[in-house]
Protein backbone atom coordinates (compact mmCIF):
# COMPACT_ATOMS: atom_id res chain seq x y z
CA UNK A 1 0.00 0.00 0.00
CA UNK A 2 1.22 3.40 -0.86
CA UNK A 3 2.27 6.14 1.49
CA UNK A 4 -0.74 8.31 -0.30
CA UNK A 5 -3.29 5.31 -0.10
CA UNK A 6 -2.77 4.34 3.68
CA UNK A 7 -2.51 8.59 4.34
CA UNK A 8 -5.97 8.60 2.73
CA UNK A 9 -7.13 5.62 4.80
CA UNK A 10 -6.39 7.15 8.21
CA UNK A 11 -7.63 10.55 7.61
CA UNK A 12 -11.40 8.82 6.75
CA UNK A 13 -13.54 10.28 9.03
CA UNK A 14 -15.78 7.86 9.95
CA UNK A 15 -14.24 7.17 13.26
CA UNK A 16 -12.08 3.71 12.75
CA UNK A 17 -8.07 4.23 14.13
CA UNK A 18 -6.57 2.67 11.41
CA UNK A 19 -3.37 0.67 12.29
CA UNK A 20 -0.73 -1.75 9.94
CA UNK A 21 -2.74 -5.02 11.21
CA UNK A 22 -6.44 -3.61 9.65
CA UNK A 23 -5.32 -1.42 7.00
CA UNK A 24 -5.79 -4.14 4.33
CA UNK A 25 -9.45 -4.67 5.65
CA UNK A 26 -10.29 -0.97 5.45
CA UNK A 27 -8.82 -0.11 2.30
CA UNK A 28 -11.24 -3.54 0.76
CA UNK A 29 -14.56 -2.20 1.87
CA UNK A 30 -13.49 1.29 -0.47
CA UNK A 31 -13.48 -1.10 -3.13
CA UNK A 32 -16.57 -3.03 -1.61
CA UNK A 33 -15.10 -6.03 -0.88
CA UNK A 34 -14.64 -7.94 2.42
CA UNK A 35 -10.73 -8.88 2.83
CA UNK A 36 -10.46 -10.67 6.23
CA UNK A 37 -6.80 -12.14 7.54
CA UNK A 38 -5.87 -15.96 6.73
CA UNK A 39 -3.33 -17.85 7.65
CA UNK A 40 -1.05 -18.99 4.65
CA UNK A 41 0.47 -21.49 6.93
CA UNK A 42 -2.83 -23.33 8.65
CA UNK A 43 -5.59 -21.87 6.33
CA UNK A 44 -7.50 -20.35 9.38
CA UNK A 45 -9.20 -17.17 9.49
CA UNK A 46 -10.06 -14.52 11.64
CA UNK A 47 -11.51 -11.25 12.50
CA UNK A 48 -10.56 -8.57 13.51
CA UNK A 49 -7.38 -8.31 11.83
CA UNK A 50 -4.26 -9.66 14.01
CA UNK A 51 -0.34 -10.18 13.08
CA UNK A 52 -0.08 -13.57 13.85
CA UNK A 53 -2.30 -17.23 14.02
CA UNK A 54 -4.18 -18.04 17.34
CA UNK A 55 -3.80 -21.28 15.89
CA UNK A 56 -0.62 -22.23 14.51
CA UNK A 57 1.05 -18.93 15.79
CA UNK A 58 2.39 -18.36 12.26
CA UNK A 59 3.13 -14.43 11.70
CA UNK A 60 2.55 -15.42 7.57
CA UNK A 61 -1.35 -13.44 7.66
CA UNK A 62 -2.75 -12.07 4.38
CA UNK A 63 -6.23 -10.63 3.81
CA UNK A 64 -8.55 -13.04 1.02
CA UNK A 65 -11.99 -11.85 0.24
CA UNK A 66 -14.75 -13.41 1.72
CA UNK A 67 -18.19 -13.43 0.34
CA UNK A 68 -20.14 -11.84 3.45
CA UNK A 69 -22.93 -14.72 3.28
CA UNK A 70 -23.57 -15.99 6.97
CA UNK A 71 -25.67 -16.83 9.48
CA UNK A 72 -26.99 -14.41 12.94
CA UNK A 73 -25.79 -15.30 15.58
CA UNK A 74 -26.59 -12.29 18.19
CA UNK A 75 -28.47 -9.22 17.94
CA UNK A 76 -29.32 -5.84 19.48
CA UNK A 77 -30.20 -2.26 18.92
CA UNK A 78 -28.38 0.65 19.67
CA UNK A 79 -30.09 3.45 20.63
CA UNK A 80 -26.70 5.41 21.49
CA UNK A 81 -25.32 8.60 19.75
CA UNK A 82 -23.54 8.05 17.04
CA UNK A 83 -20.62 10.28 15.94
CA UNK A 84 -21.40 10.08 12.33
CA UNK A 85 -24.78 10.69 12.05
CA UNK A 86 -24.09 13.39 15.21
CA UNK A 87 -27.00 12.24 17.04
CA UNK A 88 -28.90 9.21 17.86
CA UNK A 89 -30.55 7.13 15.06
CA UNK A 90 -34.63 7.37 16.23
CA UNK A 91 -35.18 3.96 14.58
CA UNK A 92 -32.44 2.74 16.68
CA UNK A 93 -29.51 0.55 15.18
CA UNK A 94 -30.23 -3.22 14.32
CA UNK A 95 -26.66 -4.80 15.13
CA UNK A 96 -26.22 -8.14 14.35
CA UNK A 97 -23.21 -10.74 14.70
CA UNK A 98 -22.87 -12.53 12.11
CA UNK A 99 -21.02 -16.10 11.28
CA UNK A 100 -19.41 -16.40 8.26
CA UNK A 101 -19.81 -19.46 6.37
CA UNK A 102 -16.34 -19.41 5.36
CA UNK A 103 -15.77 -21.19 8.98
CA UNK A 104 -16.75 -22.07 12.05
CA UNK A 105 -16.63 -19.44 14.82
CA UNK A 106 -15.38 -16.42 12.36
CA UNK A 107 -17.86 -13.42 12.74
CA UNK A 108 -18.52 -10.17 11.67
CA UNK A 109 -20.47 -7.55 13.05
CA UNK A 110 -21.65 -4.81 11.75
CA UNK A 111 -25.62 -2.78 11.11
CA UNK A 112 -28.59 -5.05 10.19
CA UNK A 113 -31.09 -3.61 7.77
CA UNK A 114 -34.76 -4.75 7.07
CA UNK A 115 -38.21 -4.43 7.59
CA UNK A 116 -37.60 -6.09 10.34
CA UNK A 117 -35.63 -7.45 13.67
CA UNK A 118 -33.10 -9.98 13.24
CA UNK A 119 -33.41 -13.29 14.24
CA UNK A 120 -30.50 -15.30 15.34
CA UNK A 121 -30.49 -18.20 12.90
CA UNK A 122 -31.49 -15.47 9.55
CA UNK A 123 -29.70 -16.27 6.45
CA UNK A 124 -27.92 -12.95 5.67
CA UNK A 125 -25.27 -11.24 2.67
CA UNK A 126 -23.63 -7.88 2.77
CA UNK A 127 -24.77 -4.87 0.78
CA UNK A 128 -22.42 -1.29 0.86
CA UNK A 129 -23.47 1.66 1.66
CA UNK A 130 -21.93 5.02 2.49
CA UNK A 131 -21.11 6.39 6.22
CA UNK A 132 -19.49 9.67 6.60
CA UNK A 133 -18.52 9.50 2.66
CA UNK A 134 -16.55 6.28 2.68
CA UNK A 135 -17.84 2.87 1.77
CA UNK A 136 -19.33 0.22 4.97
CA UNK A 137 -20.57 -3.10 5.17
CA UNK A 138 -24.34 -3.98 6.49
CA UNK A 139 -26.07 -7.11 6.61
CA UNK A 140 -29.42 -7.73 4.58
CA UNK A 141 -31.45 -10.34 4.28
CA UNK A 142 -29.97 -12.98 2.33
CA UNK A 143 -32.89 -13.49 -0.93
CA UNK A 144 -31.62 -16.23 -2.20
CA UNK A 145 -32.67 -17.64 1.33
CA UNK A 146 -35.66 -16.55 1.41
CA UNK A 147 -36.67 -18.05 -2.54
CA UNK A 148 -35.61 -21.51 -0.90
CA UNK B 1 17.58 -9.41 55.90
CA UNK B 2 15.24 -12.47 58.22
CA UNK B 3 12.58 -12.36 55.25
CA UNK B 4 12.60 -12.91 52.13
CA UNK B 5 11.30 -15.98 51.38
CA UNK B 6 10.99 -15.82 47.40
CA UNK B 7 15.17 -15.40 47.15
CA UNK B 8 15.91 -17.88 43.89
CA UNK B 9 12.24 -19.38 44.46
CA UNK B 10 11.64 -17.83 41.11
CA UNK B 11 12.34 -18.47 37.40
CA UNK B 12 13.24 -17.21 33.78
CA UNK B 13 12.93 -20.35 31.50
CA UNK B 14 12.38 -18.48 28.41
CA UNK B 15 13.23 -15.59 26.27
CA UNK B 16 12.42 -14.00 22.69
CA UNK B 17 12.95 -11.14 20.84
CA UNK B 18 12.17 -9.33 18.07
CA UNK B 19 15.75 -7.39 18.07
CA UNK B 20 15.45 -3.77 17.60
CA UNK B 21 14.55 -1.45 14.66
CA UNK B 22 15.07 2.52 13.88
CA UNK B 23 13.92 2.18 10.27
CA UNK B 24 9.91 2.32 8.99
CA UNK B 25 8.92 -0.99 9.41
CA UNK B 26 5.30 -1.28 8.59
CA UNK B 27 4.17 -2.92 11.38
CA UNK B 28 2.27 -2.84 14.25
CA UNK B 29 2.99 -2.81 18.57
CA UNK B 30 0.89 -5.85 18.54
CA UNK B 31 2.96 -7.85 15.61
CA UNK B 32 6.24 -7.05 17.39
CA UNK B 33 5.00 -7.99 20.96
CA UNK B 34 3.30 -11.36 19.55
CA UNK B 35 6.49 -12.74 17.82
CA UNK B 36 8.72 -12.05 21.20
CA UNK B 37 6.11 -13.51 23.06
CA UNK B 38 5.56 -16.71 21.10
CA UNK B 39 9.64 -16.78 20.65
CA UNK B 40 10.09 -17.07 24.41
CA UNK B 41 6.87 -19.34 25.08
CA UNK B 42 8.45 -21.59 22.87
CA UNK B 43 11.64 -21.15 24.08
CA UNK B 44 10.33 -22.13 27.64
CA UNK B 45 9.19 -25.69 26.79
CA UNK B 46 5.95 -24.90 28.00
CA UNK B 47 2.63 -24.89 26.07
CA UNK B 48 -0.03 -22.00 25.98
CA UNK B 49 -1.99 -24.19 28.07
CA UNK B 50 0.35 -23.83 30.87
CA UNK B 51 0.57 -19.46 30.63
CA UNK B 52 -1.94 -18.19 33.28
CA UNK B 53 -0.35 -15.28 34.21
CA UNK B 54 0.09 -12.53 31.46
CA UNK B 55 2.15 -8.87 32.58
CA UNK B 56 3.19 -6.58 30.22
CA UNK B 57 4.49 -2.84 29.62
CA UNK B 58 3.92 -1.53 26.18
CA UNK B 59 4.54 2.34 25.70
CA UNK B 60 0.90 4.55 26.53
CA UNK B 61 0.86 7.80 25.07
CA UNK B 62 -2.12 10.05 25.65
CA UNK B 63 -4.88 8.46 23.54
CA UNK B 64 -3.27 5.89 22.71
CA UNK B 65 -2.97 2.21 24.71
CA UNK B 66 -0.57 0.48 23.58
CA UNK B 67 -0.68 -3.47 23.89
CA UNK B 68 -2.35 -4.58 27.23
CA UNK B 69 -2.46 -8.07 28.72
CA UNK B 70 -6.17 -8.81 27.05
CA UNK B 71 -5.28 -7.89 23.79
CA UNK B 72 -2.13 -10.19 23.95
CA UNK B 73 -4.28 -13.11 25.09
CA UNK B 74 -6.44 -13.09 23.07
CA UNK B 75 -4.21 -12.74 19.84
CA UNK B 76 -2.03 -15.67 21.32
CA UNK B 77 -5.14 -17.75 21.71
CA UNK B 78 -4.03 -18.10 25.72
CA UNK B 79 -6.95 -20.73 26.79
CA UNK B 80 -6.47 -19.90 30.47
CA UNK B 81 -5.51 -16.89 31.92
CA UNK B 82 -6.05 -15.60 35.57
CA UNK B 83 -3.36 -13.40 36.27
CA UNK B 84 -2.61 -10.29 34.47
CA UNK B 85 -1.25 -6.73 35.22
CA UNK B 86 -0.34 -4.06 33.11
CA UNK B 87 2.22 -1.60 33.94
CA UNK B 88 4.23 1.43 32.86
CA UNK B 89 7.98 1.14 32.15
CA UNK B 90 10.69 -0.08 32.93
CA UNK B 91 10.73 -3.61 32.22
CA UNK B 92 11.37 -4.43 36.40
CA UNK B 93 7.17 -3.49 37.61
CA UNK B 94 6.19 -6.07 35.60
CA UNK B 95 9.26 -8.86 36.10
CA UNK B 96 8.45 -7.67 39.88
CA UNK B 97 4.61 -8.65 39.97
CA UNK B 98 4.90 -11.95 37.41
CA UNK B 99 7.63 -12.94 39.79
CA UNK B 100 5.20 -12.24 42.84
CA UNK B 101 2.30 -13.52 41.21
CA UNK B 102 4.16 -17.06 40.14
CA UNK B 103 5.32 -17.38 44.14
CA UNK B 104 1.91 -16.71 45.44
CA UNK B 105 0.50 -18.61 43.54
CA UNK B 106 -1.65 -17.01 41.68
CA UNK B 107 -0.57 -18.61 38.28
CA UNK B 108 2.27 -21.50 37.64
CA UNK B 109 3.82 -19.89 34.38
CA UNK B 110 3.57 -16.34 33.39
CA UNK B 111 4.50 -14.35 30.19
CA UNK B 112 6.41 -10.85 30.72
CA UNK B 113 6.57 -8.95 27.62
CA UNK B 114 7.95 -5.46 26.45
CA UNK B 115 7.21 -3.73 23.81
CA UNK B 116 8.32 -0.23 22.21
CA UNK B 117 7.08 1.60 19.39
CA UNK B 118 7.61 5.33 18.27
CA UNK B 119 5.61 8.00 17.96
CA UNK B 120 6.03 10.03 15.04
CA UNK B 121 7.69 12.30 17.44
CA UNK B 122 10.16 10.36 18.30
CA UNK B 123 11.81 9.65 15.13
CA UNK B 124 11.82 11.03 11.55
CA UNK B 125 11.32 7.63 9.80
CA UNK B 126 8.36 7.31 12.44
CA UNK B 127 6.90 10.32 11.42
CA UNK B 128 6.49 9.43 7.59
CA UNK B 129 4.69 6.46 8.88
CA UNK B 130 1.03 7.72 8.19
CA UNK B 131 -0.27 5.14 10.90
CA UNK B 132 1.78 7.05 13.58
CA UNK B 133 1.08 10.21 13.10
CA UNK B 134 -2.44 9.68 14.27
CA UNK B 135 -0.31 8.29 17.69
CA UNK B 136 0.07 10.76 20.54
CA UNK B 137 -0.04 14.60 20.64
CA UNK B 138 3.38 16.44 19.17
CA UNK B 139 6.05 16.40 21.63
CA UNK B 140 6.07 20.06 22.95
CA UNK B 141 6.80 19.43 26.20
CA UNK B 142 10.30 20.30 25.72
CA UNK B 143 10.30 23.87 26.27
CA UNK B 144 8.98 26.16 29.35
CA UNK B 145 7.18 25.20 32.58
CA UNK B 146 6.73 21.40 32.59
CA UNK B 147 10.19 21.29 30.67
CA UNK B 148 11.69 17.65 31.21
CA UNK B 149 14.80 19.12 32.34
CA UNK B 150 15.06 16.07 35.20
CA UNK B 151 18.58 14.07 33.67
CA UNK B 152 19.85 16.69 31.64
CA UNK B 153 19.73 19.50 34.50
CA UNK B 154 20.96 16.61 37.32
CA UNK B 155 24.15 15.75 34.80
CA UNK B 156 25.00 19.51 34.58
CA UNK B 157 24.52 19.65 38.38
CA UNK B 158 26.80 16.49 38.79
CA UNK B 159 29.37 18.12 36.63
CA UNK B 160 29.44 20.68 38.51
CA UNK B 161 30.03 18.96 41.81
CA UNK B 162 31.69 16.18 40.70
CA UNK B 163 34.39 17.35 38.17
CA UNK B 164 33.02 14.99 36.06
CA UNK B 165 33.18 15.91 32.12
CA UNK B 166 31.93 14.72 28.79
CA UNK B 167 34.28 12.72 28.40
CA UNK B 168 33.17 10.77 31.39
CA UNK B 169 29.70 10.20 29.65
CA UNK B 170 31.33 9.33 26.59
CA UNK B 171 32.89 6.23 28.31
CA UNK B 172 29.90 4.74 28.91
CA UNK B 173 28.36 5.46 25.28
CA UNK B 174 31.36 4.01 23.41
CA UNK B 175 31.64 1.23 26.16
CA UNK B 176 27.84 0.27 24.82
CA UNK B 177 28.51 0.58 21.41
CA UNK B 178 31.80 -2.05 21.59
CA UNK B 179 28.68 -4.35 22.64
CA UNK B 180 26.97 -3.66 20.24
CA UNK B 181 28.98 -4.41 17.73
CA UNK B 182 28.79 -7.78 18.61
CA UNK B 183 24.50 -8.43 18.58
CA UNK B 184 22.62 -8.74 16.33
CA UNK B 185 19.53 -7.68 18.11
CA UNK B 186 21.12 -4.42 18.29
CA UNK B 187 20.26 -0.91 16.23
CA UNK B 188 23.47 0.89 16.06
CA UNK B 189 26.15 -1.08 14.20
CA UNK B 190 29.08 1.48 13.95
CA UNK B 191 31.94 1.47 15.80
CA UNK B 192 32.45 5.10 17.94
CA UNK B 193 35.37 7.36 18.82
CA UNK B 194 36.03 9.55 21.43
CA UNK B 195 36.39 12.23 19.10
CA UNK B 196 32.78 11.17 17.32
CA UNK B 197 31.31 11.45 20.45
CA UNK B 198 32.42 14.85 21.49
CA UNK B 199 31.04 15.98 18.16
CA UNK B 200 28.11 14.86 18.76
CA UNK B 201 25.17 17.13 18.15
CA UNK B 202 23.98 18.68 22.03
CA UNK B 203 20.78 17.99 22.97
CA UNK B 204 20.31 18.75 25.89
CA UNK B 205 23.04 20.48 27.60
CA UNK B 206 25.18 18.30 28.81
CA UNK B 207 23.96 15.81 27.13
CA UNK B 208 24.58 15.49 23.12
CA UNK B 209 22.96 12.76 20.86
CA UNK B 210 25.00 9.99 21.63
CA UNK B 211 24.42 9.92 25.73
CA UNK B 212 20.24 9.38 24.81
CA UNK B 213 18.97 6.09 24.17
CA UNK B 214 18.37 5.29 20.22
CA UNK B 215 14.40 5.38 19.64
CA UNK B 216 13.25 2.07 18.75
CA UNK B 217 10.57 -0.73 17.37
CA UNK B 218 11.05 -4.42 18.45
CA UNK B 219 9.62 -6.38 21.75
CA UNK B 220 11.06 -8.70 24.71
CA UNK B 221 9.50 -11.19 26.02
CA UNK B 222 9.80 -13.88 28.86
CA UNK B 223 8.40 -16.50 30.92
CA UNK B 224 8.45 -16.86 34.48
CA UNK B 225 7.64 -20.54 36.47
CA UNK B 226 8.88 -22.05 40.06
CA UNK B 227 12.60 -23.10 40.00
CA UNK B 228 11.41 -26.43 41.03
CA UNK B 229 9.39 -26.50 37.84
CA UNK B 230 12.62 -25.13 36.11
CA UNK B 231 14.31 -28.25 36.87
CA UNK B 232 12.21 -30.26 34.59
CA UNK B 233 12.43 -28.20 31.35
CA UNK B 234 14.76 -28.55 28.53
CA UNK B 235 16.91 -24.92 28.70
CA UNK B 236 18.92 -23.67 31.16
CA UNK B 237 17.36 -21.77 34.10
CA UNK B 238 17.78 -18.43 35.52
CA UNK B 239 16.81 -17.53 39.30
CA UNK B 240 15.69 -14.34 40.41
CA UNK B 241 17.70 -13.72 43.64
CA UNK B 242 16.34 -10.62 44.60
CA UNK B 243 14.01 -8.01 43.40
CA UNK B 244 13.29 -3.99 44.48
CA UNK B 245 11.01 -1.53 42.60
CA UNK B 246 12.06 1.44 44.00
CA UNK B 247 10.77 5.03 44.79
CA UNK B 248 11.13 7.72 47.30
CA UNK B 249 8.77 10.86 47.93
CA UNK B 250 10.80 13.05 46.49
CA UNK B 251 11.02 14.44 42.95
CA UNK B 252 14.74 15.29 42.64
CA UNK B 253 15.40 18.19 40.82
CA UNK B 254 19.01 20.16 41.20
CA UNK B 255 18.59 21.94 44.77
CA UNK B 256 16.52 19.48 46.59
CA UNK B 257 18.02 17.02 49.36
CA UNK B 258 16.85 14.02 46.40
CA UNK B 259 20.18 14.72 44.52
CA UNK B 260 22.04 12.79 47.42
CA UNK B 261 19.22 10.15 48.80
CA UNK B 262 17.27 9.48 45.45
CA UNK B 263 14.78 6.82 44.80
CA UNK B 264 17.60 4.48 43.52
CA UNK B 265 19.27 4.81 46.75
CA UNK B 266 15.87 3.24 48.29
CA UNK B 267 16.31 0.61 45.19
CA UNK B 268 20.07 -0.04 46.31
CA UNK B 269 19.53 -0.70 49.78
CA UNK B 270 16.38 -2.53 49.05
CA UNK B 271 18.34 -4.84 46.87
CA UNK B 272 21.44 -5.16 48.97
CA UNK B 273 18.76 -6.13 52.17
CA UNK B 274 17.41 -8.87 49.77
CA UNK B 275 20.27 -10.09 48.46
CA UNK B 276 23.50 -12.79 49.49
CA UNK B 277 25.09 -11.98 46.44
CA UNK B 278 26.69 -7.99 45.91
CA UNK B 279 28.96 -6.10 43.90
CA UNK B 280 32.25 -8.29 44.66
CA UNK B 281 30.29 -11.35 43.55
CA UNK B 282 28.85 -10.57 40.45
CA UNK B 283 30.06 -11.51 36.51
CA UNK B 284 28.27 -9.18 34.46
CA UNK B 285 26.74 -5.12 35.55
CA UNK B 286 23.55 -3.85 34.05
CA UNK B 287 23.40 -0.36 34.73
CA UNK B 288 20.71 1.27 33.28
CA UNK B 289 21.96 3.71 30.69
CA UNK B 290 18.76 5.20 28.97
CA UNK B 291 20.66 8.89 29.94
CA UNK B 292 24.32 7.97 30.38
CA UNK B 293 24.42 10.30 33.19
CA UNK B 294 22.25 7.42 34.59
CA UNK B 295 24.88 5.05 34.47
CA UNK B 296 27.27 7.24 36.87
CA UNK B 297 24.02 7.61 39.27
CA UNK B 298 23.63 3.87 39.59
CA UNK B 299 27.33 2.80 40.16
CA UNK B 300 27.65 5.42 43.23
CA UNK B 301 24.24 4.80 44.08
CA UNK B 302 25.02 0.62 44.25
CA UNK B 303 28.46 1.69 46.19
CA UNK B 304 30.92 1.26 43.91
CA UNK B 305 32.18 4.74 44.45
CA UNK B 306 31.10 7.25 47.02
CA UNK B 307 29.22 10.32 45.83
CA UNK B 308 30.79 12.46 43.22
CA UNK B 309 33.75 9.70 42.73
CA UNK B 310 32.12 7.51 39.38
CA UNK B 311 34.41 9.45 37.46
CA UNK B 312 37.49 8.26 38.83
CA UNK B 313 36.17 4.96 38.94
CA UNK B 314 35.10 4.99 35.07
CA UNK B 315 38.68 6.06 34.32
CA UNK B 316 40.11 2.49 36.16
CA UNK B 317 37.43 0.50 34.43
CA UNK B 318 38.27 1.24 31.14
CA UNK B 319 40.52 -0.67 29.24
CA UNK B 320 41.40 1.17 26.18
CA UNK B 321 42.73 -1.83 24.17
CA UNK B 322 39.06 -3.44 24.64
CA UNK B 323 37.43 -0.24 24.41
CA UNK B 324 35.28 -0.87 27.16
CA UNK B 325 34.55 -0.56 30.43
CA UNK B 326 35.60 -3.53 32.77
CA UNK B 327 34.59 -3.50 36.34
CA UNK B 328 38.01 -4.23 38.68
CA UNK B 329 39.25 -5.24 35.61
CA UNK B 330 36.81 -8.49 34.76
CA UNK B 331 33.04 -7.75 34.98
CA UNK B 332 32.01 -6.41 31.66
CA UNK B 333 29.17 -3.37 31.86
CA UNK B 334 25.99 -4.08 29.31
CA UNK B 335 27.61 -6.28 27.21
CA UNK B 336 24.56 -6.05 24.84
CA UNK B 337 25.43 -2.41 23.89
CA UNK B 338 22.53 -1.08 26.42
CA UNK B 339 20.10 1.43 25.76
CA UNK B 340 22.61 3.74 24.27
CA UNK B 341 23.46 1.27 21.26
CA UNK B 342 20.93 -1.67 21.10
CA UNK B 343 18.26 0.76 21.20
CA UNK B 344 15.99 2.78 24.24
CA UNK B 345 13.74 -0.35 25.43
CA UNK B 346 12.98 0.74 28.91
CA UNK B 347 15.49 -2.39 30.47
CA UNK B 348 14.36 -5.32 28.62
CA UNK B 349 17.11 -5.09 26.75
CA UNK B 350 19.68 -5.62 29.83
CA UNK B 351 17.27 -8.47 31.23
CA UNK B 352 17.73 -10.27 28.15
CA UNK B 353 21.29 -10.03 27.69
CA UNK B 354 21.63 -10.93 31.78
CA UNK B 355 19.41 -13.82 31.05
CA UNK B 356 21.30 -14.90 27.89
CA UNK B 357 24.92 -14.42 29.55
CA UNK B 358 23.99 -16.54 32.55
CA UNK B 359 22.28 -19.82 29.74
CA UNK B 360 25.60 -18.89 28.60
CA UNK B 361 24.32 -18.19 25.07
CA UNK B 362 25.78 -14.88 24.67
CA UNK B 363 27.81 -16.46 21.83
CA UNK B 364 30.42 -13.37 21.09
CA UNK B 365 29.94 -11.55 23.92
CA UNK B 366 29.59 -14.23 26.15
CA UNK B 367 31.17 -13.50 29.65
CA UNK B 368 33.57 -17.01 30.53
CA UNK B 369 30.91 -18.32 33.57
CA UNK B 370 29.18 -16.35 33.85
CA UNK B 371 26.73 -16.92 36.97
CA UNK B 372 25.63 -13.72 38.98
CA UNK B 373 23.91 -10.87 37.14
CA UNK B 374 23.18 -7.29 39.11
CA UNK B 375 20.55 -5.15 36.98
CA UNK B 376 19.80 -1.82 37.77
CA UNK B 377 16.65 -0.92 35.45
CA UNK B 378 15.41 2.45 35.64
CA UNK B 379 16.34 6.19 36.52
CA UNK B 380 17.77 7.76 39.79
CA UNK B 381 13.76 9.82 40.29
CA UNK B 382 10.58 8.07 40.34
CA UNK B 383 11.77 4.24 38.29
CA UNK B 384 14.69 2.91 39.89
CA UNK B 385 14.62 -0.72 40.53
CA UNK B 386 17.24 -3.64 40.74
CA UNK B 387 17.52 -7.12 39.98
CA UNK B 388 20.22 -10.08 41.16
CA UNK B 389 19.54 -13.09 39.28
CA UNK B 390 22.00 -15.95 39.39
CA UNK B 391 22.36 -19.23 37.36
CA UNK B 392 20.94 -22.40 38.35
CA UNK B 393 23.65 -24.53 37.30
Amino acid sequence: MSDDELEALVSRSDGWVIDHDNKEFYAGLAAERLLVDRCRSCGRWQHPPKPICPACWSTDIGAEEVAGRGTVRLWTVYRVFDPVLGGVDPAGARIVTVDLDEQVGLRLTSKFIGSRDPAVGDRVTTRFVDRAGSRFPVFVLDDRAEAT
Amino acid sequence: MSRYPIQDQIAIVGVGSTGYRRSRPDRSLLSFVAEAATQAIIDSGLSREDIGGVCGVAPYVPGWFGVNPQTLTGTLGLPEVHYQSFELPPIGHVLSNAMHAVFAGACDAALVYNGIYRSAALSRSAAADPVRRQIGPPDDAGFGLMARVDFAAYGQHYFETSGATREHLGLIAINGRTGALHNDLAVMDAPLTMEQYLAGRMIRDPLCIYDCDVPVDGADAFVLTTAERARDLPGPAVLIHAATVANAGTRAVPGQPALVSSGQHVAAASLRERSDLWIDDMDVYFPYDGFSVISLAAIEAMGFAPAGAAPELLEDWWSDAEQRLLVGGRVPVNPHGGALSEGGTQGSGHVREAVLQLRGHAGARQVPGARTAILNPGGMFHNPQGFVFRSDA
